[in-house]
């Protein structure tokens, strides 16, 4: 099967506190692969690297065919590589289908003279995009929404939103960061049937960070294991994490370090 | 597309506006058409710092010193070089965006305050080499520039000059428009509030400040070489600290991220100054207070107020 992406050695550290510790893993085109690990074990920071906001300190990393390590960030999204925020950024002066416009901006890029003098070249491009965000607005069922703006929107919504922008111009890979953080259960529920559809319907590999694991556990056929910057698990299924050793010590010590007081058996996070 | 009320309410008001601007030059005395000449030329500086400002949101303020490049530019080039007005007022133009796009290297890694001490330090240099380079600028003392050649325009050079700012803006409001509603506009919204972001969903931000750069810079260069042909004359006090004030507050008190709020903002402040004239100090108070009061208390300006109450005459930023 073919790497989506793949990590090789990925080092990065900031001002002497290695956050990624030689990274190495291949997720195949198609997965849904799931990111887990205690608070600070450098998750986020993974994705950053991935998307390119962050450079590497060490390491390659490969999209496909394509060597991106060195690439601008913008470039990375032109490839096919989107992503959602563990808080939402989402434009607050423009409305949710404008939003989710803004998501087209990577592959179709509209030429600023067409735009200046509004040609019929560049009416169709904007045309197209305002159909194509409407359909994932559909797909995702809140085209109800289009013509609220950012900041009229719940938690839930603007995380749909933010996945719909996301998922709008057919990304190759997917990354959620925490889209379950601060939802009720059935809004939980949503997501999951949501991160399979576009798993599933739309083919994109997706790499879910989160930290409710019950989700992780549930949808993703593989899961990694990050600790203080290192893979602890590279891949392995959820039943193969929940009963690896090493993995519950991770989370445990980590409470007891912050004097939870649970002894070991107990408080069982994992 | 059917309009609702407000809608055809503000298209009635810009065409009632539109005409009242046409038939003017004829029914007013020749320095009430100076006037209006120069709120025309405010409503365009307004346009083109709102791109950056409001739209983009990059504290840049350079766009007086773009101005001041247009005009200079343009006047040396008539008066010293035997060039056509024709051709030199779009070369100051140019001038001006490429000069907006050297000045919008900072802003690739500068924000926020840092941004605006480098771009104000510009207009202080450019404002200099106005006034020192004598040989050149004439100094404080500024030159005088004729008439544009209107061939056998049979109108009065004051009309006819006001005439072509007219166009001028409304081919810069027409173009604007298109830009704001578009990928482009919807991008700068991207910069301005979430910056970060912008590059992951595949937003070259380099080339997208640049661009805006050129472009504000691009509309401050013709004002300029208007604003010096309505005068008939180059000053460099017309390129200075105090007008860079004065459209920043025509912006504020406007509203960010609005043509309309450019329009209002930049009508109501020209208005303003020209009837506080007459009492020495007082549009300098009056200013600062404006500007104080807007951002206070309605910091997204008129625009803001009126989005608020009429949220169908928010400004589009999707024209399909």
């Amino acid at each position: 099967m073919t790497a989506a992406l793949t990590l090789q050695g990925v080092s990065i550290s900031f001002g002497g506190i290695l956050a990624l510790d030689n990274v190495s893993c291949e997720v195949p085109a198609g997965q849904l692969r799931g990111i887990i690990g205690p608070n600070g074990s450098g998750k986020t920071t993974l994705l950053n690297v991935i998307s390119r906001i962050y450079p590497v300190s060490a390491g390659a990393i490969r999209l496909f065919d394509d060597d991106i390590t060195r690439w601008p960030n913008h470039a990375v999204a032109r490839h096919g590589v989107m992503r959602t925020y563990q808080r939402v950024a989402l434009v607050n002066q423009l409305t949710v289908l404008e939003n989710v416009m803004l998501g087209l901006h990577a592959t179709r890029t509209q030429p600023l003279l067409g735009i200046a003098f509004r040609t019929s070249g560049y009416r169709r491009l904007e045309r197209e995009a305002v159909d194509r965000s409407r359909e994932t607005l559909e797909f995702i069922g809140i085209e109800h929404l289009a013509d609220r703006k950012g900041d009229e929107l719940s938690g839930g919504q603007m995380r749909l939103v933010e996945i719909a922008r996301a998922i709008v111009a057919r990304p190759r890979v997917l990354l959620l960061d925490e889209p379950a953080a601060g939802l009720s259960l059935v809004r939980i529920d949503e997501i999951a049937a949501l991160v399979r559809r576009i798993n599933g319907e739309l083919g994109v590999t997706v790499i879910l960070v989160e930290h409710v694991l019950n989700l992780v556990m549930s949808l993703c056929e593989r899961i990694s294991v990050l600790v203080s910057g290192q893979l602890l698990v590279e891949s392995g299924s959820p039943s193969e994490v929940q009963e690896d050793p090493r993995v519950r010590e991770a989370y445990l010590g980590q409470a007891r370090a912050r004097g939870h007081g649970h002894g070991p058996g107990k408080g069982d996070e994992a | 597309m059917t309009l609702d009320r407000p809608q055809r309410i503000l298209r009635l008001a810009a065409v009632a506006g539109l005409a009242v601007l046409v038939v003017a030059p004829w029914m007013v005395s020749l320095y009430k058409v100076h006037v209006l000449n120069v709120l025309i030329i405010n409503i365009i500086m307004a346009i083109s710092l709102n791109l950056i400002m409001g739209y983009s949101g990059q504290f840049a303020k350079a766009n007086v010193a773009f101005m001041g490049l247009g005009a200079y530019t343009m006047g040396l080039l008539v008066t010293r070089a035997d060039w056509s007005f024709w051709i030199a007022w779009p070369t100051g133009a140019l001038l001006a965006a490429a000069v907006g796009t050297l000045v919008a290297l900072p802003a690739l890694r500068l924000r926020g305050l840092y941004l605006a001490i480098i771009t104000i330090s510009f207009v202080l240099i450019v404002h200099w080499t106005f006034l020192h380079a004598r040989f050149l600028t004439g100094g404080a003392s500024g030159f005088s520039v004729p008439h544009p050649n209107y061939g056998g325009l049979p109108i009065p050079n004051t009309q006819a000059t006001y005439y072509l700012s007219l166009l001028t803006l409304l081919g810069a409001i027409w173009m604007v428009r298109n830009l704001v509603a578009s990928g482009f506009g919807r991008s700068l919204l991207c910069l301005a509030e979430q910056e970060l972001v912008a590059p992951a969903l595949g937003i070259n931000v380099y080339a997208t400040k640049i661009a805006v750069f050129a472009l504000s810079g691009l509309l401050a260069g013709f004002a300029g070489g208007l604003h010096a042909v309505t005068l008939q004359f180059i000053d460099p006090q017309n390129f200075w600290l105090l007008q860079l004030v004065i459209q920043l507050c025509m912006v504020a008190l406007g509203g960010v991220a609005s043509l309309l709020g450019s329009v209002l903002g930049a009508s109501i402040m020209t208005l303003l100054i020209e009837v506080l004239r007459a009492f020495k100090g007082l549009w300098e108070f009056a200013i600062g207070a404006i500007l104080l009061v807007t951002i206070v208390f309605f910091p997204r300006g008129i625009a803001g107020l009126i989005e608020h109450f009429f949220p169908t005459l928010r400004e589009r930023r999707h024209r399909p």
